[in-house]
C-alpha cells in the first residue's frame, strides 16, 4: 500500500480530498497508540493528530492506519528541500514538517513576495503536495504564521507584532512543558506575552531556563534577537542558472546547457579574480528531485574548456526522468588565481615542470576515476620506515623532497615497501646476523649476500601505544638474485617478550 | 584521424641505441620473468626514467590488486635510486579499466617525463589506443605486467625482466652490490633484429648509468672470507714499511 506523503509544510499530513478512506499514521506514545497525522477524510470525521488510536477507531470504524516512519519522512523532506533551492540558495529544515526558505534578495526574481508564494504554491500543487505558506521578516514569525494562520499570509516589519498577536503560543516552537505552564497561566495567545512583566513571568516558571526559552522565541519572532539560519547545504560562492523553456529529456540538451553555463560562470569568476576548486551541476527535475554532478579541481581554475571537459564524461549516466526544468552550475571553494608565466629553468629552454598542466591532468583523471585518486608522497621526519613518508591527496602542489633529512635518506631503502611486514620462517638462525635460510611465502631462500644490521630503535617520544621493540634491518640477496629487506623484531635478550621474530619489510630492485 | 600502424610513427632506425626507446619514446611493456621479479621491473623502470632524463613529472599508475601482492612503491626507495619523489604523481586505480583510463589520460598529456603503470593485463585494443595517444603527445609509456602476460602486443617493445645476482659491493665483498637485472628483449619494433637478445644490466644510480655487463663479469664471484687474523692481501714476504712524516 502506498503511503500518502505526510510531509508538506504545516499541513499535518493532509493529502488530496479525492481519497474516500480515512487514513491515519500512528505512533506508540506514553498512553498507547496515538494518531500523529490524519488525512482530510479522517479530519472531517473528527480524527485529529494527538488523538488516541482507540478513540479514532471508535469514531471511524473502517479507518486505515499505518505506523509512521519518521526517518523516511525526514529524508524525503530533505530531498524536497534540496529541490526548493530553485527559489533560494539558503534552505533550512525546521522540525519534522517545515522548510524555511531565506527569501532575502530572491523574491523580486519571482515577481515580488506574493508572486513568489504563488509560484511555490503552483509548483507544489502540480506535484500533488499540499502545503501552507507564509512569509514574514523573521524565521520565527514565518513558522508561526505557516502553522497557525491562513495560507499565504504575508507580514512586513511594521505589521509583525499585530499579525502575530492573535496566534496561539504553540506557534513559537516551545516545549510541551512550557506550553502547559503558559496555558495554566491563561496565556494562550502570542499577543498576551507582549506587555507582560518579564521578571514576574520568570518567577512563575520553575526554572529560569524555561522562562528564558519562551522569551527567546518571542524575541526572535519579533525580530528583537537574531536567529541565524542553519542551511541544509552551505550556499555556493558563485552560481549561474538556466531555466529551460521546456523540460529537457536528452543528454544533448544538458550538454548544450552546460556549454552556456560554464562560460558565464567562468566570466563571473574572472571578474572577481578568482577560480574555484569545486563545481556542482544541479539538475532540477520536474518530479521534485535534484540530480547533481560534482567535479573537483586540484587547484583553483576558471578555464571554461577545462571545466567543461571535467563534466564531459560524467554526464553520460544521468537520468533526466520526466524532464529537467532548471540547470544550475555552482562554484565553491574559490580562491584567488593569478596568471603567472612559467620560468625558463636552469637551461633557459623553458623545460621546467609545468605544475598547471599537471594539475589539469590530475583533474581529468579525478573526473574519470573518482575523488581522492591522484596522490603524492610527502616526506615525514621519522626513522621508522613505515612512517617516513605519508600519502596525501594531490592538491595542486608537488611535495618538496629537497629538504628531507639526509640522515634518513642515506641509508639503503627498498623501492617497494609492504604496509604490513610479512612474517618469515627462519630455518638456520645465526646469533648476530641475518638468517642463512628463510622461508617466505612458502618458498625457501638461501642467503648469499647480506648487509647490515641497521638498528632502528622504537621512537620512545611518541605517545602510547608505543611501537614495541628495536629492529635490526638487513639487506639480503638470495641465490636467485632477489634482494629483500628483512628485519628481526627485537633483540635476543632485551627482556621484552619472547624470542624475536623475523619479517620481510621491503623488496630491493 | 587516419589509423596507421604504430611502426610508421616511429621509424625503425638502425642507430637507435640501447635501451631501444625504453623510457624515451613509445609504449614499452615490461613483464616479470617469474613471480617475484616485480621489484626488478620497478628498478628497471626507475633506471630507464633516470637515464632518459626527460623534464617534467612522472605519472605512476597503480592497480590495487598488484599493490597488495608486491608492496607499494616507496618514496625513500626511489630517492635512494636517485629519482626525485617530489616529481611523482601517483594514481591509485581500483580496477584494470580505471587504471587504463588513467594511463590514457597521461598518454594524451604533454609535458610528462613518462607514464609508468602497474597493470595486471591489457588487451591489444587498449594497448593500440595507448600507442596512438603516446605517438601524438610524445609521452613515453612503460607498462609493468606480472609474469602471466604473454601473446600479441601493440607496444613498441616487450622486455622480460628477472633479478640477477649482483656484483659484490665495492667496499664489502659480502654485501649485495649495485642493482642487477637480466632483461630479454622479446619484441621490438624499433630494433626488430635485436628481438630475443638477452641483456645483463647493472644500474649505477650516481652517474646515472644503465649499463650492459658482459657475461664473464656478471658471474657472481664467490664471497671472500674475511679473516682478521690472516689477511689474504698481505704478500708473502711480509709488509714493507714505509717511513712517513
Amino acid at each position: 500500500m502506498r503511503r500518502p506523503p505526510s510531509l508538506p509544510a504545516g499541513s499535518g499530513g493532509g493529502t488530496r480530498d479525492d481519497e474516500a478512506l480515512a487514513f491515519v499514521l500512528t505512533e506508540a506514545g506514553v498512553t498507547g497508540l496515538c494518531v500523529v497525522a490524519a488525512n482530510a477524510v479522517a479530519r472531517r470525521a473528527g480524527v485529529a493528530p494527538g488523538l488516541r488510536f482507540a478513540d479514532a477507531r471508535a469514531r471511524v470504524p473502517d479507518i486505515v492506519a499505518e505506523p509512521v516512519d519518521r526517518a523516511a519522512d525526514t529524508q524525503a523532506l530533505a530531498a524536497l528541500a534540496l529541490w526548493m533551492e530553485r527559489w533560494s540558495p539558503a534552505i533550512a529544515l525546521v522540525g519534522p514538517d517545515a522548510v524555511l526558505i531565506d527569501a532575502t534578495g530572491c523574491a523580486h526574481l519571482f515577481g515580488g513576495e506574493a508572486g513568489m508564494l504563488d509560484d511555490i504554491a503552483a509548483m507544489m500543487a502540480r506535484a500533488g503536495l499540499t502545503c501552507r505558506l507564509a512569509m514574514a521578516p523573521t524565521p520565527g514569525a514565518a513558522i508561526a504564521l505557516a502553522r497557525h494562520a491562513q495560507d499565504r499570509t504575508r507580514l512586513d516589519m511594521a505589521g509583525l507584532a499585530g499579525g502575530l498577536s492573535g496566534l496561539p503560543v504553540a506557534g513559537l516552537r516551545l516545549s510541551d512543558a512550557a506550553l502547559t505552564l503558559l496555558r495554566r497561566f491563561g496565556l494562550t495567545r502570542i499577543g498576551q506575552l507582549y506587555g507582560i512583566d518579564r521578571k514576574a513571568l520568570a518567577r512563575r516558571f520553575h526554572a529560569r531556563t524555561a522562562c528564558d526559552a519562551v522569551l527567546l522565541r518571542l524575541d526572535q519572532a519579533l525580530g528583537q534577537r537574531p536567529e541565524p539560519l542553519d542551511p541544509l547545504r552551505p550556499p555556493p560562492d558563485h552560481a549561474v542558472r538556466l531555466p529551460c523553456p521546456e523540460p529537457l529529456l536528452h543528454a544533448d540538451g544538458i550538454c548544450a546547457g552546460l556549454d552556456l553555463l560554464v562560460p558565464a560562470l567562468c566570466e563571473r569568476l574572472d571578474t572577481h579574480g578568482e577560480g574555484a576548486r569545486r563545481f556542482r551541476l544541479a539538475l532540477f527535475r520536474s518530479d521534485q528531485s535534484v540530480r547533481d554532478v560534482v567535479v573537483g579541481a586540484a587547484r583553483a581554475v576558471r578555464d571554461p574548456d577545462h571545466v567543461r571537459r571535467l563534466f564531459r564524461d560524467r554526464l553520460d549516466g544521468l537520468d533526466p526522468g520526466f524532464g529537467i526544468e532548471l540547470i544550475e552550475l555552482e562554484a565553491s571553494r574559490t580562491g584567488p588565481v593569478r596568471a603567472v608565466a612559467r620560468d625558463l629553468g636552469p637551461d633557459f629552454r623553458g623545460e621546467t615542470l609545468d605544475e598547471g598542466a599537471l594539475s589539469i591532468l590530475a583533474d581529468r583523471i579525478t573526473a574519470r576515476l573518482g575523488d581522492r585518486v591522484v596522490k603524492i608522497l610527502r616526506p615525514v621526519e621519522s626513522h621508522a620506515p613505515e612512517r617516513a613518508e605519508a600519502m596525501a591527496v594531490y592538491d595542486g602542489t608537488l611535495p618538496d623532497w629537497g629538504g628531507a633529512p639526509a640522515c634518513v635518506s642515506r641509508a639503503p631503502r627498498p623501492v617497494r615497501l609492504f604496509d604490513c611486514p610479512e612474517r618469515l620462517d627462519v630455518i638456520a638462525q645465526l646469533p648476530d646476523g641475518p638468517p642463512a635460510h628463510f622461508v617466505w611465502r612458502r618458498m625457501a631462500h638461501r642467503v648469499v649476500r647480506a648487509d647490515g644490521p641497521e638498528r632502528i630503535a622504537p621512537e620512545w617520544w611518541r605517545p602510547p601505544p608505543r611501537p614495541g621493540r628495536a629492529r635490526d634491518y638487513y639487506r639480503v640477496e638470495d641465490e636467485a638474485g632477489r634482494r629483500y629487506w628483512i628485519f628481526r623484531d627485537g633483540l635476543y635478550d632485551d627482556g621484552r617478550g619472547g624470542p624475536p621474530a623475523w619479517f620481510v619489510h621491503g623488496l630491493f630492485p | 584521424m587516419i589509423s596507421r600502424p604504430a611502426s610508421d610513427a616511429i621509424p625503425a632506425r638502425a642507430d637507435t641505441p640501447f635501451p631501444y626507446g625504453l623510457g624515451r619514446v613509445g609504449v614499452h611493456e615490461m613483464v616479470e620473468a617469474g613471480f617475484g621479479d616485480f621489484p626488478a621491473l620497478t628498478g628497471l623502470a626507475v633506471a630507464a626514467l633516470r637515464t632518459a632524463d626527460r623534464p617534467g613529472a612522472c605519472l605512476w599508475v597503480r592497480q590495487a590488486a598488484l599493490a597488495s601482492e608486491h608492496g607499494r612503491i616507496s618514496a625513500r626507495g626511489l630517492a635512494a635510486l636517485g629519482l626525485d619523489p617530489g616529481r611523482l604523481l601517483l594514481v591509485d586505480a581500483g580496477k584494470r579499466m580505471d587504471a587504463l583510463r588513467a594511463v590514457e589520460e597521461g598518454a594524451r598529456a604533454r609535458g610528462l617525463a613518462a607514464v609508468v603503470a602497474e597493470i595486471d593485463e591489457a588487451d591489444f585494443t587498449a594497448l593500440r589506443r595507448l600507442c596512438l595517444a603516446s605517438d601524438e603527445s610524445g609521452t613515453p609509456l612503460m607498462l609493468i605486467f606480472p609474469y602471466t602476460r604473454s601473446g600479441a602486443t601493440a607496444a613498441q617493445g616487450r622486455w622480460r625482466v628477472s633479478a640477477r645476482a649482483s656484483n659484490p659491493h665495492s667496499h664489502d665483498a659480502r654485501a649485495p652490490g649495485r642493482p642487477a637485472w637480466r632483461a630479454i628483449l622479446e619484441k621490438s619494433r624499433l630494433q626488430p633484429g635485436m628481438a630475443g637478445h638477452v641483456f645483463d644490466l647493472e644500474f649505477d644510480h650516481e652517474t646515472p648509468c644503465l649499463r650492459l655487463v658482459s657475461g664473464l663479469a656478471a658471474r657472481p664471484s664467490a664471497p671472500q672470507p674475511r679473516r682478521l687474523d690472516a689477511p689474504a692481501s698481505i704478500p708473502a714476504g711480509g709488509v714493507r714499511w714505509r717511513h712517513t712524516g
